[in-house]
Order: C-alpha cells, then structure tokens, then sequence
C-alpha cells in the first residue's frame, strides 16, 4: 500500500504542477470602475458625469468569424457594424441609406452609377487615413463574396476617381444598392487596402482594422471579445443629437465593451438578474418572466425578421400551384408561431419587417392567415392531389419541431399527408439544393432592409421561384429608376407572391433583449447597439 | 512490470489508428458543405468553391485523410476558421487547461463523496444510514447534471451571490477568484459521478467484508477502523479505481453541458461551439483528442490495475 502511495502523489504534484504552471491565459475581467470625459460637445453634461469603463455584455452566438466580408450571422455585425466597421453609407431610422464613411453620393438620372465622395481625415485604427484605395479593395472584396452584390453589379466594380473619390457603374439601373451597401446581412466594411490583401490560409481577414469608435484588441474564444475606445476616432453628423437608426455622432463614452459568449439562454438571465452582464441579448420566452419581473431590469423587444415554410416549385408535390394555395389555406399561421415562439411574435403578411416601415406594405393580405379547411380540400381537389406524402424539412430546434408537429396537425385536418424530416442545421442546407429531397422547408430569414435582398426569389436559391411573371416583377423592382417606382412594383411583386406563393410567409419573429435600467444611451434599431452606452458611477 | 507496460502501449496503437479513421470519417461522410455553413447562404458560389479548395475538400477522402494524419505527425491539426486563423493546437492548448482543473476537482469531489459514504453504507448495511446513502446516490444518478446545475447556481450565485454565474478565471489571477468560479461546477459534476461510485464502494466493500480474511482479521481483534481501511478498502480498489478512471475520463471529455453551462472554456465547449462556428478543423481535432484521451486514460488504468492488484499483471 505505502509504495502504491509513493507512486501516486509524485503524479498529483505533477499535474498541480501542470496546472499551475499553465493556467495563465484566460482570465475574466471584472467590471472595473474608471471615469471617461467627454468626447464631445454633450460636454456639458458628460464632463460633469464619470462612467464606468467597461459595460458587460452576454450574447447567445459565437460568431463563425468577424470577417464580416465573408460571413452574414447576426452576432458578429451586432457586435462590429458601425462599431469596428463603418460603412460608406448607412441605414437611418426610417431605413433610407445616408452617408457614413463618405460626405455625400451623387447619383445618376437612372440610378445606375453612384459617384462617393469620402470623408477627408478619417483614420484607421492603425493610424493610417482612409483613401479611396482602401475603399475600392474593401468594396470589390465584399462584391466578391456576397451573391445579392455581385448579383446586383455584375461585372461592375468600385474605382478611383481620385484619393478621396470613387465609384462604381452598374449595367442596369437599381435604385436600392445604396441600401443593400447600408443594411445588408453581409456587410459592406471598410477596412484598409492592405488588411484586405492579408488573409489567413482559409482565406479570412488576418487583422479587423476598420474605422469605427472601437478597435477590435482581443477574441478570447469561447470566452470574450473585447473592444476598445479609438481614441484617434473621428466622428461625424451633430454630437447632441439622438442616432437617426445607425446614423449619427458616436461618443463612445465608455471605454471598454466585453461580448461575453454565454450559450446558456438561463445562465443569461441569471447573469442579468445578479448584475453580472450589464445588457444581454436573447433573451428566451421561458425567461421572460423572470427577467422582466425583476427590478431595475429593462426589456426591449424588436421584428428580427420573418419566418417562411419555402415551397419545392421544381419538382414534387408542392411544384402545383394549386397544392401550394390548398397548403396555405389549410395553414393557421398564429397557432405555428406560438408553438415555435411561445408570445414572441407578430402576425403580418408583410415580407418586409418594421423598421423599414417604408417597404411595409400589405398587398396579398387578403391571402394570409386564412385558415379555411373546406377550401384546402376544393384546391386539393383542383390539385389532383391523390395523397402524396408532402415532406417537411426542417432542422433540429427542438421549437421548430413543436412547430412543425403543430403544423402536420393543421395539414392533416385538411386531408395532406405529411412526413417531417429533421437533420442539423449543416445537412439541413445540403438537403435544401437537393429538389429531389423534400417539397418545403421551414427556416427563418433575418432582417433585410431591401426586397432585393430576400434570396427566395431567386431562380436558383432552394425552392427555386423560376416562375416567369415573378421573375418580371423581380425584374422590374430591381431595375426600377426611382424609388417610388421600386415601392409601387414591390407592391405588385409582393401581392403576386401571396397568389403564386414561393412561399408562406408565416409571421414575424421578435428578438429580445434585456439590459440594467442604469445603462445609458443604448441604441435600438434592428438590435441593440453600445455606441454611446455609458454608465455613471 | 515493465514488459507488462510496454505490451499494453502496443496494444493501443492500431486502436489509435481505427479511432482516426472513424473520426474523420464521422465528419467527412455525413453530409452537409462545410465551405456554404461556414460562409452562410448569402455567399457567392466563388466565395464557397474557395473556401473548399483551400480547405482541401476538393481532394479525394483517402488523400485528404493522408494529409490531415500526415499534418498531425507535423503537429499541425490545422487552422481555425474563426479568430484571425488561430492554429488549432494552440486554441486545444488553452481550453485544455480548464477542463483538466474541472476533471481534477470534480474527481477530488467524486472521492470524497462516494469512498466515506459507501464505506459507512457498507458498515452499516441495513441500517437507516445505509437507506439514506442509497436515496442519495439514487438523487444523483436520476438527476440530469444540468437541472442539478442549475438548481445549485440559483441558489448560490443568484440568491447568495456567492459565486459568479458564470465564467472562468485562471489560477493566475488568484486561488480565491479561480476557486469561486470553479466550485459549482465541480460539485455538480462531482455529485453526478458520486452516485454511482457510491454504490460501486458499497457492493465492492460489502463483498470484501464477507470474506474469509477479514473475519480472520475480526477474529484476531484487529480494529475496525484499521480493518476497513487497510483490509477491506486496499481488496476494493481494483474496483474503485475502474470507476474513479471512467469518471474522470467523463469529466475530461463529457463535461459540455456543465462547461456551458458555467461558461469553462474547456474542451467540451469549444467543441459544441465550434460545431455552432462550423470550425471543422476544431472539431475533427477535438474529437480526435478526446478519443485519444479515452484511450490513454484506459490504458493508465489497466497500468494502474497491475500496480494495485500483481496477480493482473502477472496473468
């Protein structure tokens, strides 16, 4: 017994060697408390007040990178769009795209060449000033890697005209590219011409030099991203007024913004609950309660996008007009939503959400949400539906399977057939280019602030809308000169859509979030945003 | 001994070899593209042929399988996706860290937990201790870790404010801070393992205690407390030690929920995440590690096993 001791405690002292010797690396800052003057003309009160210098946030996501180029999740643009990253233009309240990076954009008669003429003196967070060459190479780098831009430019690419002017000719008209560039889910970051060239073996930015009042310092994974207050920031529009949507003067009050990555929705809350996270995001309908009943909590709520079942028009069941319509007819939209989203929905037939209330519109509403099982099985009939199994694709959340039981239910009542078919995420994009594999699919489909950019209407996108008229009415919209002319064929596109039905657009899915009533100047459009967030002492 | 030794580490290498053919076969035949999960549906298709060619997808399996054991014997697992291309042995290097500490302290848990308890339930077989000590295991073994978990971080981190919720510090920035953010998932995890080590102690004792030798022992009028603890538990350990080892290599490789859950940068997030990144290089060698570690913990405790009982190795 004495010598199997003498051979186990030299292998303990080596493994606490072990452990101690190597358990630098990670440590998790605490809240530290500082004072931050002011940055600007709020002067007057901000020079009176101290804030804190870190303001803790708990986000739900890690991002896959933050080469937003090159990567369209909703973790990593919330957390770097307009705060590590500026953009030639950008999305105000009301959704309309105005300057950010440059001074001002002319614009052609048809809305086919866009001339940008940039902002003199900006730096980069490595010091270096932003030239139209750094423009063009980011510009032409995020056409490259995002299908709706290089769809929209084709051959076109951004040039100089001169060190602080560049542009861009497109063979067609569009009128909403300024929009696409302001508010897509891929963003269109400028970075500098070298950070562009320097890309790891994967191909991704090696180092995220942008412009905005945080400077990217450290990615702890599975831990934290910190930013960092560039005091060398210069920012533009009035310094006391509110932000118009993204649009305005950033103070960046505080100096430190830690997104701690907290997968666990109730860890979040509890983080909330103890003061742990100053603002979290995600914040889960079985937490609500207990987040919102807890005192000096705020929540805050928004339209995060739109939920859509996207029919097979290629082949199969679902390629018959008919089918579709009986589907949609035999559909309750609010009893599907509530099953996946418990009360954290709205109704609507609109594609586009609320904040870009000037897309809103409710054409084809006369088809949406009206369940009547008499008329499913008119069209079943019309149809020559003769009880094919209508298969469902759908991933493996266990809220979109309640959803999608709840929806077999609906089907089942009007006399269709179903099978549900679930994988990961992964597969479940494999199987969706695959015509031969399912006849819808139930997915969700973030906030975009241009119809041009809803992919289901494209010819190649899964559940392939090749239909002609569509088509022309896509068409239309995308080349439309002007934007009344672009709102009027939306119109038309939109109410056509609900008759020809690429799809069910179910509702919309509200994002939640919850943050301390003692956080200052958070900014709420289409997310949460830390700007100008602070904290007094 | 040491033939004893050399002969099991021979035995592992072809096991190694078939753990790293399934593993990358795992993720390479199932089906989905990792160039369009990790750059999103809004990706142009040169963007993802890319992606592909540079990931080397475009090869042949077989050769790809090649390079990547090949990459391996290099010491390189690859480059990560997320991060500004951070190697892959370096990002397995900091998260190994805590979930070795967490595999350790939850062990010391599990031990000081289950060994005492089963002992006394031994001892006092039939007893309302002995019912106690099985209603509890019996708690442990039907409670989920994450319920257990949480049940444990409302009440000491939300109600106390004892502990932070979640988070991890290393031993670097303080014994107490690293401490504080360690102990509630170790003794969730810890409490977990318990369970069944207690009944294991239980049987493994009352079998040895049954034993001629030990009522010899008796007889002689050797002390209880020297009985059970040089006698009795000395005869179990063969036992204990199989279930200390299938715990801890648990810990060091099952801990994901209650790494998650505490946000421990350990091994068994970083794989959950990286799935959730799409990092297909993180998860091709964090699966590998973890069936290595499997192995390597299996055959320390067959090693284990020819010190603590001769008449193994020597068969």
């Amino acid at each position: 017994m004495r010598k199997f001791w003498k051979r186990l405690v030299p292998v303990l002292v080596t493994a606490a060697m072990v452990m101690t010797g190597c358990g630098g690396g990670s440590s998790a800052p605490a809240a530290t408390t500082g004072s931050t003057g002011s940055d600007a003309a709020t002067a007057a009160t901000a020079a009176a007040v101290s804030y804190r210098d870190t303001i803790n946030i708990a986000v739900q996501q890690e991002a896959p990178s933050l080469d937003l180029h090159k990567n369209s999740s909703l973790v990593a643009r919330t957390m770097c769009r307009g705060t590590v990253w500026e953009q030639l233009v950008t999305l105000n309240g009301s959704g309309e795209a105005v300057p950010e990076l440059c001074e001002s954009v002319e614009t052609n008669a048809d809305s086919s060449e866009f001339i940008f003429h940039l902002r003199k003196g900006v730096l980069f967070h490595d010091g270096s000033e932003m030239t139209s060459a750094d423009v063009v190479a980011s510009m032409n780098r995020w056409i490259e890697g995002f299908s709706t831009a290089k769809s929209l430019a084709g051959d076109a690419r951004f040039e100089a005209v001169d060190d602080y002017t560049c542009k861009i000719t497109l063979a067609n008209p569009c009128v909403t590219f300024l929009s696409v560039i302001a508010g897509s889910a891929q963003p269109a970051a400028i970075t500098t011409e070298e950070a562009c060239a320097n890309e790891d073996e994967n191909g991704f930015l090696k180092e995220y030099i942008g412009t905005g009042p945080y400077k990217f310092v450290e990615w702890e994974l599975n831990q934290y991203i910190l930013l960092e207050k560039f005091a060398d920031y210069v920012p533009y529009g009035d310094p006391d007024a509110e932000m118009d949507g993204w649009a305005g003067y950033k103070h960046a009050y505080t100096e430190k913004l830690y997104f701690w990555y907290v997968q666990d929705a109730t860890t979040r809350a509890a983080g909330l609950q103890t003061g742990q996270y100053d603002c979290i995001e995600g914040v889960s309908s079985d937490n609500y309660d207990m987040v919102a009943n807890t005192d000096g909590i705020k929540i805050e709520q928004y339209q995060g996008g739109t939920v859509a079942l996207v029919f097979n028009k290629k082949e199969g069941v679902a390629s018959n007009e008919y089918f579709r319509q009986a589907v949609n007819a035999a559909t309750d939209c609010e009893q599907l939503l509530r099953a996946v989203y418990g009360n954290f929905y709205d109704l609507g037939s609109c594609y586009m959400d609320d904040a870009q209330a000037f897309w809103v519109t409710d054409a084809g509403a006369e088809n949406y949400n009206k369940r009547d099982v008499a008329k499913a099985k008119e069209l079943l009939e019309k149809a020559g539906y003769n009880g094919e199994t209508f298969r469902i694709l759908t991933s493996n959340g266990a809220a979109a399977q309640q959803g999608m039981l709840v929806w077999q239910e609906q089907l089942k009542e009007a006399g269709i057939n179903s099978e549900l078919l679930i994988f990961d995420w992964a597969t479940f994009t494999q199987y969706r280019t695959d015509p031969s594999a399912f006849d819808v699919y139930y997915t969700s489909f973030a906030s975009v602030p241009v119809p041009s950019l809803k992919l289901y209407f494209g010819p190649t996108y899964p559940g392939w809308s090749a239909d002609e008229t569509l088509q022309k009415y896509v068409t239309t919209f995308n080349t439309s000169a002007t934007l009344d002319e672009a709102k009027a064929s939306w119109e038309t596109l939109q109410g056509y859509s609900w008759e020809y039905l690429p799809l069910i657009n179910v509702g919309h899915y509200l994002s939640t979030m919850g943050y301390q009533d003692y956080v200052e100047g958070l900014n709420f459009y289409s997310g949460m945003y830390y700007w100008n967030a602070r904290i007094p002492e | 001994m040491k033939k004893y030794i050399v002969n099991r580490i021979l035995s592992v290498i072809p096991v190694l070899i078939i753990v790293s053919i399934v593993v990358f076969s795992l993720l390479h035949l199932t089906p989905g593209d990792p160039a369009i999960a990790i750059l999103g549906e809004d990706a142009t298709q040169e963007a993802i042929d890319e992606l592909r060619e540079r990931m080397g997808l475009n090869d042949p399996i077989p050769v790809q399988y090649l390079n990547w054991l090949n990459d391996i014997f290099h010491g390189d697992f690859g480059t990560s996706t997320a991060s500004s291309g951070e190697a892959v042995t370096s990002m397995i290097a900091s998260h190994f860290i805590p979930t070795l500490q967490l595999a350790i302290y939850s062990t010391i848990v599990t031990v000081l937990l289950a060994v005492p308890l089963g002992m006394l339930a031994a001892r006092k077989r039939g007893t309302v201790v002995d019912h106690g000590v099985t209603v509890l295991a019996l708690c442990g073994i039907s409670l989920p870790s994450f319920l257990f978990g949480l049940g444990m971080m409302m009440l000491f981190a939300v109600k106390l404010r004892w502990v932070p919720v979640s988070g991890y510090k290393a031993m670097s920035a303080g014994l107490g801070a690293h401490f504080r953010t360690m102990i509630i998932p170790a003794v969730s995890l810890g409490f977990m393992h318990s369970a069944f080590m207690m009944r294991m102690t239980r049987a493994s004792m009352l079998e040895v205690l049954n034993s001629d030798y030990i009522k010899m022992a008796k007889s002689k009028g050797v002390k209880e407390l020297w009985l059970v603890a040089k006698h009795a538990l000395r005869n179990s350990l063969v036992t204990l030690v199989t279930v200390i080892g299938q715990g801890f290599i648990g810990a060091l490789s099952g801990a994901t929920i209650v790494e998650s859950m505490f946000g421990i940068p350990g091994m068994g997030s970083l794989v959950v995440n990286s799935i959730g990144r799409r990092d297909f290089q993180v998860i091709q060698a964090v699966v590998l590690l973890i069936a290595v570690i499997n192995v390597v913990m299996n055959l320390v405790i067959d090693i284990l096993y020819g010190i603590v009982d001769p008449r193994i190795r020597l068969s």
